[in-house]
């Protein structure tokens, strides 16, 4: 995918005034919120749980080598072939070779944020390949032309309208105006493309070492479909997504779907090990897993970020950010969106050019608080921030104006009066505070004088 | 047989949550009657019932769909698909506390006919309902027990479903529309 990460601000800022983008995503993302509290309420053990994915993940990426040797092993005994890809170009050369020498014109595709970093769906259009997203929110966003902006909800800033209006467009079919008949255009649209693919691209939450497995969660059943039907599965799978195994891999299947939307379990927990058998009546020929590093065995090198790589790309960290929850995911300008966004993209496109990304929290760690994998966000965002300071440094102004507000942060008057002096110029000079952005009438220390002291 | 009444109507219970519909059949007579139900609107030759010995044995009437041939697999699933309205299989498991199907594809039933067909109806033995995902997978300590099962061990919990336009839940994205789970209370 292409970064628009650099123009981060300026697109936050189009975000904040765009009234139905806004609430669509305030709206979506409270939603999520609220069933995973819920979710959590009825998992006394989920605490814990969190704890020891979070341990888990600590040894799994410590060791990464060893099980990923282990899980390669154990794939190709299996029948899979598995490839290590060091970059995003390897793997979509890889995976167009593969196609073409197999004689593959069309490809379907599962939902996969691995696959969107490398921008693999413009690599293979490029090499002369039809590409279906087969995910609905995915598929939308595909004939959109638009990119995803949130980690489990691809489609989540698009209206019903819009959505009918396109399908009219792009599928040439009447116009539907509700969510269950434009869900039926998508599953008839795509089931026979399944069956004319001869190559299906997924994603992997999970690698299980101990047996050469990959796990695949999802809702709608289209990643079974592209699993099970094209000739050749190829799945693209981040190096950290190796566990050792089946006994791990529990503690991540209570906590991930409860994260992501409070499901108890996603609707389809796919386990496969190994290509379709002799004995069975259906299954892909051929499975290709491509390992894919891209950056990754660099971020492990970094003690200071490596838990980013615990990541389960589950979304709960932007369902609660009030960062995320005003501007949603296309002003990340990048795959990833929200608190882990800010996280990894300056990891992998560079500290500088994502330099704002570190910088839109509020550090209240919203984020931290609900990680399923107990990822220290805030603490990755400040170790940013100071990455960013010390790679371009402050200029003399910056600096006279960090000592003049630990000046009056340190004088409670001085800092009344700066108050009451920002909420008089406001009025004043427009632009000041961001769009959407109101003070209160009273601020904390007055309000407590008025109305809470003794 | 032994039957824990406590864990069938949790998992009952957590399957209704999940907007699937749960029958108990206590002989086969009874079975016969209540999938005549469920199949009702279908003709029975838009029903494909999976080919394995327990439910041969039951002679249900419905058309077998047995395994095919390697290489013309993909053209006569295409065509069944065109026709078949309703997948009928057996479950290998389930788990009560979340309301999950756990199906091998080592079966003859393979990976579609619980996928594909718009209606999926799971017939579970009673003793094969297990509190939890723990004591599934305890079940296989040695990790690659679980390979023997099938290149596609699937936990399946409710209808295909999505919310991907605007947050409204629709069921049958890709998947199946609608799920009836029959738990089978005499021995199989
Ligand atoms: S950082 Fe944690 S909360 Fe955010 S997506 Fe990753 S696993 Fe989920």
């Amino acid at each position: 995918m292409k970064s628009k990460t650099e123009q981060f601000k300026k697109e936050a800022r189009r975000a904040l005034t765009s009234g139905n983008m806004q609430l669509a995503i305030s709206r979506a993302s409270k939603r999520f919120s609220q069933l995973r509290r819920q979710a959590f309420a009825h998992l006394p053990e989920g605490e814990d749980l969190r704890t020891r994915a979070q341990a888990i993940k600590a040894e799994a990426v410590e060791r990464q080598e060893e099980y990923l040797e282990q899980f390669a092993a154990a794939a190709e005994k299996l029948g899979a072939r598995v490839h290590r890809s060091p970059d995003g170009a390897d793997a979509c050369r890889y995976i167009e070779d593969l196609a073409r020498t197999s004689g593959v014109r069309m490809v379907v595709k599962g939902k996969s944020m691995t696959t969107e970093e490398i921008g693999l769906n413009g690599a293979l259009e490029q090499a002369g390949f039809q590409v279906w997203e087969t995910d609905l929110g995915e598929f939308i966003i595909q004939l959109a032309g638009e990119p995803p902006s949130h980690i489990i909800a691809p489609a989540l800033h698009k209206t019903q309208q819009e959505i009918a209006d396109l399908f009219v467009e792009k599928l040439g079919v009447p116009l539907y105006e509700d969510p269950q008949k434009l869900t039926m255009v998508a599953r008839e649209f795509l089931r026979e493309k399944y069956f004319q693919a001869g190559l299906g691209i997924s994603g992997a939450n999970f690698a299980l070492a101990e047996t050469g497995t990959i796990v695949i969660l999802e809702n709608e059943g289209n990643a079974r479909f592209s699993t099970t039907f094209p000739r050749i599965h190829v799945a693209v799978v981040g190096l950290e997504k190796v566990i050792p195994g089946l006994s791990e891999l529990r503690v991540f299947l209570k906590l991930l779907a409860r994260s992501a939307t409070g499901q108890k379990m996603s609707t389809y927990v796919s386990l496969i090990s190994g290509p379709g058998r002799k004995n069975e009546v259906d299954g892909p020929e051929e499975l290709h897993i491509i390992l894919l590093d891209n950056g990754r065995a660099r971020f492990r090198q970094d003690a200071e970020l490596r838990t980013s790589l615990y990541c389960l790309r589950c979304g709960a960290c932007l369902n609660v950010c009030p960062v995320y929850q005003r501007i949603g995911g296309h002003a990340y300008g990048w795959v990833y969106s929200g608190p882990i966004g800010s996280a990894m993209t300056p990891q992998f496109l560079g500290t500088l050019r994502a330099k704002d990304l570190p910088l839109a929290s509020t550090l209240c760690g919203a984020c931290a608080e609900v990680c399923p994998v107990r990822i220290p966000l805030p603490d990755l965002l400040l170790t940013l921030r100071r990455r960013i300071v010390e790679a371009k440094g402050h200029s003399g102004w910056e600096r006279s104006l960090i000592k003049g507000w630990a000046a009056c942060q340190s004088s409670p008057g001085c800092y009344r009066i700066a108050l009451e002096l920002a909420r008089l110029g406001k009025d004043f000079v427009p632009g000041l505070l961001p769009p959407g952005i109101e003070l209160p009438d009273k601020n904390f220390h007055r309000l407590w004088q008025d109305e809470y002291q003794d | 047989m032994n039957i824990r009444i406590e864990l069938l109507e949790r998992l009952e219970r957590e399957l209704q949550a999940l907007q699937v519909r749960t029958y108990r059949a206590s002989d086969a007579g009874e079975l016969r009657e209540t999938l005549a139900g469920i199949c009702g609107p279908y003709d029975r030759s838009a029903v494909a019932c999976e080919d394995r010995p327990f439910l041969k044995e039951l002679d249900l009437g419905f058309p077998v769909f047995s395994a095919r041939e390697k290489d013309t697999w993909r053209a006569e699933h295409w065509r069944s698909m065109q026709e078949v309205q309703v997948g009928l299989s057996g479950a290998d498991f389930a788990l009560a506390d979340t309301g999950t199907l756990i199906l091998f594809s080592g079966n003859a039933g393979g990976r579609w006919l619980s996928l594909a067909p718009p209606v999926h109806i799971a017939l579970l033995p009673a003793d094969r309902i297990l509190p939890g995902l723990d004591d599934f997978l305890d079940r296989f300590p040695a990790g690659d027990s679980l390979l023997s099962l099938g290149s596609a061990v699937t936990f399946v919990s409710g209808a295909s479903r999505t919310a991907d336009i605007e947050l409204n839940l629709v069921h049958g994205a890709h998947g199946p529309k609608e799920l009836h789970v029959v738990t089978l209370l005499f021995a199989t």
